[in-house]
């Protein structure tokens, strides 16, 4: 091997080790992500449902559903999914069903609507989630809104998945 | 940063916050969220700028971007619930003007120092943009004003007379956008005011 292949060679590993250098660096960086997004993932399920089925209560509490009794939570979706959440509910002595929160788009931008559902009486709108005053009583008696009424088809579909994924 | 491009990049933020509910809570957790994302993309472009890393820079920088944002979404959900729940796709929608942003003011040959001083400069402008377009919504629209309490976000009813008003407009989308049309005038003006006291020859005055 002549001089000037010795440092063709020497200069061939160098940029194969600074290649190397640069992707390990970036694999690094990209799982430590990763890692700090899945440790903080997993625990915080249980916090969020607890706090948000605080929240549901308090709407069944405040629009004549007292009867009403959050016991548990249902996983709705993947862990990233925030779209809607399942509670497990009793309905005083009448038996169990379920209390969905989901997101409704409405003119006034989202807002997480909530709704009581058993097998006897179906689907039920009980109220609005973060929401008080006139914008509210606008839309949050929810007979006449189609987009209330389309989510309230939509909850027994929902229940059904929820249900699955807890019993799978 | 110039004046066009500071003002190009808080005009881009502040259109962000459209879809998102006129609630000054959200607000104040969308303009925080977008400051965060601004500056740690501003400094960590300079950071990727250096070798080994120059080559993969925008991927990394993506990559960095969609975790961060997955994982301030996960803390928001933890603390803030009620919130995270409503607020859904517009918690996400805050990256794709802060990394505009971060581009902007990390254009070749600027210190990183410069950079995150130019994406602070935006994000000042964002964030009293945003409180107000926020606020007003809250306060004129909603008739509320929502505040972060132990449980979530909380709201205290302000003005109910009964029925929706005329300033009820404000509180939906569209009404929305036309704030934000308002607010970026307003804003324009201020800052054109700031640069000109600032350019201008008679400084301190008071001591004359």
């Amino acid at each position: 091997m002549t001089d000037s292949d010795g440092a063709a060679e020497r200069e061939r590993s160098a940029k194969t080790y600074e290649a190397l250098k640069a992707y390990g660096l970036f694999a690094l960086v990209a799982l430590g992500a990763m890692a700090l997004l899945v440790a903080v993932a997993l625990p915080s399920e249980g916090r969020r449902a607890r706090s948000l089925g605080e929240k549901a209560q308090a709407v069944l509490d405040a629009r004549g559903f007292e009867s009403w009794k959050i016991i548990g939570s249902e996983s709705a979706g993947a862990p990233l999914s925030f779209g809607a959440d399942v509670f497990r509910a009793t309905d005083g002595g009448k038996g169990g069903g379920f209390v969905v929160a989901a997101r409704v788009q409405t003119i006034y931008g989202p807002f997480p609507a909530v709704f009581v559902y058993d097998s006897a009486g179906g689907a039920r709108f009980a109220g609005m989630m973060c929401l008080d005053g006139r914008v509210a009583r606008a839309i949050g008696d929810g007979a006449d809104s189609k987009r209330i009424n389309f989510w309230k088809s939509r909850v027994p579909a929902i229940v059904a998945e929820a249900r699955r994924k807890e019993e799978g | 940063m110039s004046f066009k491009k500071t003002f190009s990049c808080a005009a881009a933020a502040l259109l962000m916050f459209v879809p998102a509910p006129g609630r000054l809570a959200a607000g104040v957790l969308l303009a925080l969220e977008f400051d965060f994302l601004a500056i740690s993309m501003a400094a960590l472009n300079g950071v990727f700028s250096r070798p080994p890393l120059e080559d993969l820079k925008e991927p990394l920088l993506l990559a960095l971007l969609v975790s961060i944002v997955i994982l301030l979404s996960r803390l928001f959900s933890l603390f803030v619930p009620d919130l995270a729940l409503q607020l859904g796709f517009a918690m996400y929608l805050p990256a794709v003007s802060s990394f505009l942003t971060a581009e902007v003011s990390s254009n070749a040959g600027v210190k990183t120092e410069d950079a995150v001083r130019g994406a602070a400069r935006v994000c000042a402008a964002v964030s009293v943009g945003a409180v107000l377009f926020f606020l007003l919504r809250d306060v004129a629209g909603f008739g509320t004003i929502t505040y972060f309490g132990a449980h979530g976000m909380e709201q205290k009813v302000l003005f109910d007379s009964g029925e929706t008003c005329a300033l009820t407009f404000l509180a939906t989308i569209p009404g929305a956008l036309l704030m934000a049309g308002a607010i970026l005038s307003l804003l324009a003006l201020a800052m054109k005011k700031i640069a000109i006291a600032g350019n201008s020859p008679v400084r301190g005055g008071a001591d004359d």
